[in-house]
């Protein structure tokens, strides 16, 4: 029994050997040349172990088993430094760690003989196990409370990996204890786990060296939850500050880094997570002028994982573990790319076509305020001509002849109608810029008051209006809009006795479409959309319904300004305007003090 | 009928012409207008210097915003902070409709803020109005 195990043990460093020096060749750093020093030494001696008698005779056989001493004591030493290789270590604990080694290994060397397992132990052989037990239990415990400790905020494979190694540097500690004792002098449970425990160590080791590819995904669960998670959030995204918010608190969640950056192809951070803007410069340097296509390790302090974007890098700050343990999961960060991509392009897109349109904003707000500007100024002289154009005519038109009356009336005809013009392009240029206040507008007085004022200046109007809604907007901005639609029939209608029905019904959730209908001439189809344009009359000015062409421009303009539309839509008789403005949201208590007034 | 006197400041000759023109037309009032070109003259007229030496000062002033030297906010506050002409109603008559020129207006004591009528009639009405309000309707103390 006692031989299987030993068989098992020496195959299994044997196997941890082979792997660390597998590891060596690939990655050639210090880490995996110390580890396959650590387990070689292990493994030899157990191997050899095996071929050696239980008590060697002869000089050949007393070397080879001092020399078999030495790797053993060897051991933690490599441990430990496989170890330091990760990042800097106390001097004085490395110094204490070689002096306690050397001590030992000369101490073995110089040793005068080794007692057989049934002689009695002398004094300075007693000394001598207890240092090696020593040297065992200092260097292996401070690996193991190394590696444990460094696991801490590590991504849960690399963790659990590194964990795996620190109890299995613990294993191999509690394995050497019971050689203080004598084998004869050690209970049978203490001899039997003490022969378990090299075993136990190397499943453990080679575990966390290569664990198998289920155990990973079995590990990793929460990491893929995480990037998952993030992909879906970068389906959503339009900004880059957007992307980022999505995107690298997981990341930095999922490799246990205090942040995250993306770096533009410029080699500039574009947003970052995490870490001050100073630090993302820094951590953003050594990335500019990579180039490739999987993710890279740069080694530095700290380590960066790269993930190369399609302009850019999403980059991590990483443990120095990270190039030892982590590499795999750094191809966790590869399907992420693609997603991050995607999300960065729509959002350049979308802060395109915001540019854009910010600058047709601008441009339109220029445009109102030059629009104002100029009919502001306007104003003055039009109150001018008008004003000496009236006291001309009372004062002195009896010395002027007809024609010269005829003139003066032509020419306070137009200054009239420029005075008009100039009042709606005022009144366009205003709306959206002031009374903008909305309020509760109570559309069933407002028609019966618009159209009572309608019908000073055309008489034979009939205005019939269904129950209409309570919808909100400007109360100011409410009356030209609805005194336009009304005029607009009445004064377009082609004769004096037009009907104009005002009706509504429930269009989109929280908006009403009102319907302005006449039974007038009509709007021919090809002139439907042109009727909101700028200064649009169908009729000639000098027509008697003439008016300056801007009142449904104005009507739009104000329409649209509460989000709504308005347009001509085809009817057997006359014009329908349709336009759709927001309802007021009423409590049941407001509905009855409306239905109290009707 | 006791004559009111009436300081219109206004730097549009033809406005000025024009409002003059309009305020002689209102009916039943009998009305000694003033006229200034900017705001210096303005003060001029309301403290009875210049020009206007020895005159006393205006029942009501009317003030356009925008003239040189000082412009009508700036008149504005120099009488409504002088404790012995604060009485005198202030209307600004102006073609802006600027939201500040009205708040500023209000914030510096002016009495009523009205916009230029666009119309020869409107114009007259206006004044017909504004003149018979604060001239009839309300009757203010003399300012010292």
């Amino acid at each position: 029994m006692e031989n299987v195990l030993e068989v098992v043990n020496a195959a299994g460093f044997g196997a941890l050997a082979f792997v660390a020096f597998r590891l060596w060749r690939r990655q050639s750093d210090a880490a995996s040349a110390w580890l396959t020093a650590t387990f070689a030494a292990l493994g030899s001696v157990l191997v050899v172990a095996l071929f050696l008698p239980d008590e060697p005779t002869g000089t050949a056989a007393e070397v080879l088993l001092r020399v078999l001493v030495v790797l053993i004591v060897a051991y933690p030493y490599f441990l430990y430094r496989f170890m330091a290789a990760f990042g800097p270590t106390p001097r004085t604990m490395d110094r204490a760690a070689l002096s306690v080694t050397v001590t030992v290994a000369l101490a073995t060397l110089a040793l005068p003989r080794f007692p057989g397992s049934d002689d009695l132990r002398p004094v300075w052989f007693e000394l001598y196990a207890l240092a090696i037990v020593i040297q065992w239990a200092f260097l292996g415990g401070v690996v193991g409370a190394r590696l444990w400790w460094a696991g801490n905020g590590q991504p849960t494979v690399t963790r659990r990996r590194m964990r795996l190694l620190a109890v299995g540097s613990f294993a191999l500690v509690l394995a050497i204890l019971p050689a203080v004792l004598p084998s004869n002098d050690q209970p049978g449970a203490v001899r039997a786990v003490t022969q378990l425990l090299p075993g136990l160590a190397a499943v453990l080791f080679l575990t966390g060296f290569v664990p198998p590819a289920w155990l990973r995904t079995v590990w990793r669960r929460n990491e893929t939850a995480a990037l998952r998670e993030a992909e879906v959030e970068l389906m959503g995204v339009v900004t880059v500050a957007e992307v980022a918010d999505a995107l690298l608190p997981h990341v930095a969640k999922v490799f246990g880094a205090r942040g995250a950056l993306l770096v533009g192809g410029d080699g500039r951070p574009k947003a970052s997570y995490g870490v001050t803007d100073m630090e993302a410069l820094e951590l953003a340097a050594p990335v500019r002028g990579l180039t490739g296509h999987d993710p890279i390790i740069v080694e530095g302090n700290p380590v960066l994982l790269a993930l190369p974007l399609r302009d850019g890098w999403l980059v991590v700050p990483a443990s120095p573990f990270t190039p030892f343990f982590g590499a795999e999961e750094t191809n966790l960060l590869k399907g992420l790319g693609l997603f991050t991509d995607i999300a960065l392009e729509r959002s350049e897109l979308f802060e395109r076509e915001r540019e854009a349109r910010r600058a047709v904003e601008e441009t339109n707000a220029e445009l109102e305020t030059l629009v104002y500007g100029v009919s502001h100024d306007l104003k003055s002289p039009i109150i001018t001509l008008l004003g000496y154009l009236e006291y001309l005519r009372a004062d002195h038109a009896d010395k002027l002849d007809d024609e010269g009356r005829y003139f003066l009336d032509r020419m306070g005809a137009s200054a009239s109608y420029m005075q008009a013009l100039i009042q709606d392009l005022l009144e366009l240029s205003r709306i959206g810029r002031v009374q903008t206040d909305a309020s509760d507008i109570d559309l069933d007085s407002l028609i019966a008051e618009v159209s009572e004022a309608a019908r000073e200046g055309h008489p034979g109007l009939v205005v019939v209006a269904e129950p209409l809604p309570i919808v909100r907007m400007n109360a100011l901005r409410a009356r030209q809009l609805f005194t336009n639609l009304v005029e607009n029939g009445a004064r377009h209608g082609g004769r004096p006795d037009v009907r104009v029905r005002v009706s509504a019904r429930v269009a989109a959730a929280g908006r009403t479409e009102i319907s302005v209908a006449d039974d007038g001439v009509g709007i021919a189809e090809p002139y439907r959309e042109k009727v909101f344009g700028i200064f649009e009359r169908l009729e000639s000015r000098d027509a008697a319904t003439s008016g300056t062409g801007m009142g449904l421009a104005i009507c739009r303009k104000i329409v649209e300004q509460v989000g709504g539309e308005i347009g001509v839509v085809p009817s057997d008789v006359g014009t329908d305007i349709r336009l759709t403005l927001p309802l007021a949201s009423l409590t049941a208590a407001d509905v009855h003090s409306v239905e109290a007034r009707r | 009928m006791t004559t009111l006197r009436v300081l219109v400041a206004d730097d549009n000759e033809d406005h000025l012409f024009l409002m003059v023109r309009a305020l002689q037309e209102v009916p039943d009032v009998q009305l000694d207008i003033q006229t200034a070109a900017d705001g210096e003259e303005a003060l001029d007229a309301v403290y009875g210097r210049g020009r206007y030496g020895g005159e006393r000062p205006p029942n009501l002033i009317l003030l356009d915003i925008k003239m040189p030297k000082l412009n009508g906010l700036e008149v504005l506050e120099r009488v409504k902070s002088d404790e012995r002409l604060r009485t005198i109603p202030v209307v600004v008559l102006t073609s802006s409709e600027r939201p500040e020129d009205v708040d500023a207006t209000y914030r510096l004591g002016g009495n009523s803020y009205v916009t230029k009528p666009s119309t020869g009639a409107g114009l007259r009405e206006g004044l017909r109005r504004v003149s018979s309000y604060w001239t009839s309707l309300v009757s203010l103390p003399e300012p010292a």
